[in-house]
C-alpha cells in the first residue's frame, strides 16, 4: 500500500482577478522509503500542491479530491487533527530556514517544542534529544548550537537544523519544498546527501518540491513534472531522464546549459510563457508553446499515455493511432535532440 | 592597445562592523578586462561577488585600490557628474529586474535615463524603438509601465536600458537566476547574441557553473573577498588548480540520474590564524604551510592560483 496517495486534487484560489485554478487535477502516489520529485516551473502550482497537502494553503482558497496519507483521509480532517498531523506524521522542510524559525526562540528549543507537543516528553528529555538530532544532522558542536539562536546560523546549518525538527518525531512522510535552493552548492551537495541517508535509513518517504532538474537527478527515485496546474509526465528518473516523454520536459532539458560536452552556441528554448490560470486553455495546457502541436491538442485534453515501465505522459503523441514519421504504433521521438530538428524546420 | 577596457588594481572594500571590527568583503583583489571579454565571477554567498562587482562602478566607496577605464584613473569616491560620465560607458544588469525598473516611469522614460544622463535628448525616441525591437520587444512597449511585463520581459528591459547608451562594459549580477528554465534560454541567448552585435564586454556574477561554463571567456573565483583562483574557461572545468575551485566543481550536480554526487567527505581541514589561507579550514590538502597566507601567483597561461598546494594536472571530476 502507498505511503501516501493523491487522487484529482485540485486547488483554487479567489482573487480580484477572478479564481485561479493552481491545482487542476493531480494523481500520483509515494510509497515508504521513496524520493517522489515534483518538478516545474513557477506557476505551475507544484508548491500549492505541496500546502494542500499539508493543510496550509492560504485562506480564500478551496481544495478538493482525495489525499490519502497511511490509510487515513486528510481532507475531510479538522484545521485541528490537521495541526495534529504535521510534525507527527508529516514533516515539513521550506526553502527558506530563516523564515521558517521563531527568530526570538532557541533553536534547541523549537525543536524540542515539537517533541514536546506530540510526544509529550518533558523539557529534559525533549532538550536531550533535540541535541542528539542536531548531532544526526551534522551539526558540528550539537549541545552549544542547540542553545544558539536562529540568527547566529548560516543558512545551510539552519536548514540542517529545519531537517532535524521535521524529522524530531520520525514522521513517515517528509515534504520539502525547495529545500536547498538557497543554499550554496556546496552546501546543497551536503543537504541532498542527508536527505537521501534519511530516506534510506528510515525508509522515509520524500515529496520534494523542486525547480532544479540538476537536484532532481541526485535525489529522487521518480519524477512528475507539473505544468499549468496538471502533471503531464510520470516516471522513474532514468527514464525520464533519457528519454522524455512529454514535449515541455524535453523542452526543460534542452534549455539547461550543460556542464560538459562540446559548449553550444544558443541554447534551446521554450517559446512564449505559460497560459492564465485564471482562464486555463480546455484542452492540454502546453500547446501553444509545443513543436509537436497537432490539430487536436488545442481541441481535446490528452489523458495519460503508457510509455513505458511506469513511465506515463499526458501527450497526444502517444495516442496509438498517431502517425509517428509515418509509421503508426512506434514510439514518439521527444528527446532533446529530436525537439532540435522540430524547430528548426 | 596594451590597456585593457578595465583594470583593477588592489581593490578593497571594507564595510564596518558593530564593536570597531570591518568586515573585508573585498580584499586586494587585482585583474583585468580586455574590450569585448566576458569574465566570470564565481564563488559562494558572501565571498565579495558582488561588493566587488558594485565597488568597480562606483556604487561603494573604494577602501584601498585603484582601478582604471581604458587607462583613466577612476575616482574612490564618486560624486553625481561621475555617474552621468561612466553612463555612456559601465553600465549593470540586475537580479530583480523588478525592483531595478522605477514603477511610476515607462518603459520609454526609464530607458531613455543613460541617454539624458550623457546628454543625448536627440537621440532618445530613435534608439528607444530601436532597442526595444533588439531584446525582442514591441516598440509600443515605451508607453507601458513594468508591472505590464513578465519576469522575462521585465530582464529584457533591464539588459534594454544597459545598453541603450553603448557601454564598453555591463555588470551582469545573476541576470537570470530569478528567472524559469525556460525563460533563462532565451535570456542568456539574448545577452550573447548582443555580445556578439555590439563588442560589449560583460562581467559576470554567477552562482550557476553551467551558466558560466556556456557564456565566459575567463573566470575568477573568489573566497572570502579575494580571488583564488583564475582561468580560461576550458582549462578551470578541465583541470582546476585551487582546491576550493574543485570542490565547487565536484558539489555540482551532473543532471545524470545515473552519476550521482558522491556522499561528500568529512575533511580534516588546518585551524589557521588571520595570516593563514582562508580555506584552510576547509582544505583536505592543507599543510602547516598553509598558515601563511599564499599569494596569487601565475600557473600555466594566461592562470593564476592563491594555493601552496595546488591540483596540478589532477583531474578531480573524474573520480565522479
Amino acid at each position: 500500500m502507498s505511503l501516501l496517495t493523491v487522487r484529482d486534487l485540485r486547488v483554487g484560489i479567489r482573487t480580484a482577478a477572478g479564481v485561479v485554478q493552481a491545482v487542476r487535477g493531480v494523481d500520483f502516489a509515494l510509497a515508504a522509503g521513496e524520493t517522489l520529485a515534483l518538478v516545474g516551473e513557477s506557476g505551475c502550482g507544484k508548491s500549492m500542491t505541496a500546502l494542500a497537502l499539508m493543510g496550509l494553503t492560504p485562506p480564500g482558497a478551496t481544495v478538493s479530491g482525495e489525499v490519502t496519507l497511511e490509510g487515513q483521509s486528510l481532507l475531510p480532517l479538522s484545521p485541528a487533527r490537521r495541526n495534529a498531523l504535521r510534525g507527527a506524521r508529516m514533516g515539513l522542510v521550506f526553502q527558506n530556514p530563516m523564515g521558517a524559525f521563531n527568530p526570538t526562540m532557541r533553536v534547541g528549543d523549537q525543536i524540542a517544542e515539537v517533541l514536546r507537543s506530540h510526544r509529550n516528553l518533558s523539557a529534559r528529555e525533549a532538550g536531550a534529544r533535540a541535541v542528539a538530532l542536531l548531532a544526526r544532522m551534522q551539526v558540528t558542536r550539537p549541545a552549544e548550537r542547540a542553545r544558539q539562536y536562529p540568527f547566529e546560523f548560516s543558512g545551510g546549518m539552519l536548514q540542517r537544523a529545519m531537517v532535524a525538527m521535521a524529522v524530531a518525531c520520525e514522521p513517515p512522510l517528509l515534504i520539502a519544498d525547495e529545500p536547498t535552493t538557497a543554499l550554496d552548492v556546496t552546501v546543497q551537495a551536503e543537504v541532498l546527501a542527508l536527505l537521501r541517508e534519511l530516506v534510506e535509513e528510515r525508509r522515509i518517504g520524500l515529496l520534494l518540491i523542486t525547480h532544479d532538474f540538476g537536484v532532481v537527478a541526485e535525489i529522487a527515485d521518480r519524477v512528475a513534472v507539473m505544468y499549468a496546474g496538471q502533471l503531464v509526465e510520470q516516471g522513474p528518473v532514468q527514464a525520464v531522464f533519457r528519454a522524455p516523454a512529454h514535449p515541455y520536459t524535453a523542452g526543460l532539458q534542452a534549455a539547461l546549459p550543460r556542464l560538459e560536452g562540446p559548449r553550444q552556441d544558443t541554447l534551446t528554448t521554450i517559446p512564449g510563457t505559460p497560459p492564465s490560470l485564471l482562464s486555463p486553455p480546455p484542452a492540454c495546457g502546453f500547446v501553444d508553446r509545443c513543436p509537436r502541436a497537432m490539430s487536436i491538442c488545442a481541441a481535446q485534453a490528452p489523458g495519460w499515455f503508457d510509455a513505458g515501465d511506469a513511465h506515463r505522459s499526458r501527450c497526444w503523441l502517444w495516442h496509438a493511432e498517431c502517425p509517428q514519421d509515418g509509421q503508426r504504433g512506434s514510439r514518439p521521438r521527444i528527446g532533446p535532440a529530436d525537439s532540435e530538428e522540430v524547430s528548426g524546420e | 592597445m596594451s590597456e585593457p577596457l578595465l583594470r583593477v588594481d588592489g581593490l578593497s572594500r571594507h564595510f564596518p562592523m558593530a564593536g570597531g571590527a570591518q568586515l573585508r568583503a573585498v580584499e586586494q583583489v587585482s585583474f583585468s578586462l580586455a574590450a569585448g571579454e566576458v569574465v566570470a565571477l564565481v564563488g559562494e554567498s558572501g565571498s565579495g561577488k558582488s561588493t566587488l562587482a558594485r565597488t568597480v562602478l562606483g556604487l561603494y566607496d573604494k577602501t584601498a585600490g585603484r582601478v582604471y577605464y581604458q587607462g583613466e584613473r577612476l575616482p574612490g569616491h564618486y560624486r553625481a557628474a561621475d555617474f552621468r560620465r561612466q553612463a555612456a560607458r559601465m553600465q549593470m544588469v540586475f537580479q530583480d529586474p523588478g525592483g531595478t525598473l522605477n514603477p511610476r516611469l515607462t518603459v520609454g522614460e526609464s530607458l531613455a535615463e543613460p541617454l539624458l544622463l550623457s546628454g543625448r535628448r536627440s537621440e532618445v525616441a530613435a534608439r528607444v524603438a530601436d532597442w526595444l525591437g533588439r531584446v525582442g520587444l514591441d516598440p509600443s512597449a515605451a508607453g507601458r509601465y513594468p508591472h505590464e511585463f513578465s519576469g522575462g520581459q521585465r530582464q529584457r528591459l533591464g539588459i534594454a536600458r544597459a545598453l541603450i547608451a553603448g557601454p564598453a562594459l555591463v555588470v551582469c549580477d545573476e541576470p537570470v537566476s530569478a528567472l524559469d528554465v525556460s525563460v533563462q534560454a532565451q535570456i542568456v541567448n539574448l545577452l550573447m547574441r548582443l555580445r556578439a552585435d555590439e563588442g560589449v564586454a560583460l562581467l559576470l556574477i554567477a552562482h550557476d557553473l553551467a551558466l558560466v561554463r556556456h557564456i565566459a571567456d575567463r573566470v575568477l573565483v573568489m573566497y572570502r573577498g579575494e580571488i583564488v583562483e583564475e582561468a580560461p574557461v576550458a582549462r578551470l572545468f578541465a583541470a582546476p588548480q585551487h582546491p576550493y575551485t574543485a570542490l565547487l566543481l565536484a558539489s555540482c550536480p551532473s543532471g545524470d540520474p545515473a552519476r550521482r554526487l558522491p556522499q561528500p567527505a568529512p575533511v580534516q581541514g588546518l585551524e589557521v590564524g588571520a595570516e593563514g589561507c582562508q580555506f584552510a579550514p576547509r582544505c583536505p590538502r592543507a599543510t602547516a604551510r598553509c598558515q601563511q597566507r599564499p599569494a596569487l601567483s601565475e600557473v600555466g597561461e594566461q592562470g593564476r592560483v592563491a594555493c601552496h598546494h595546488p591540483l596540478g594536472e589532477e583531474a578531480p571530476r573524474s573520480a565522479t
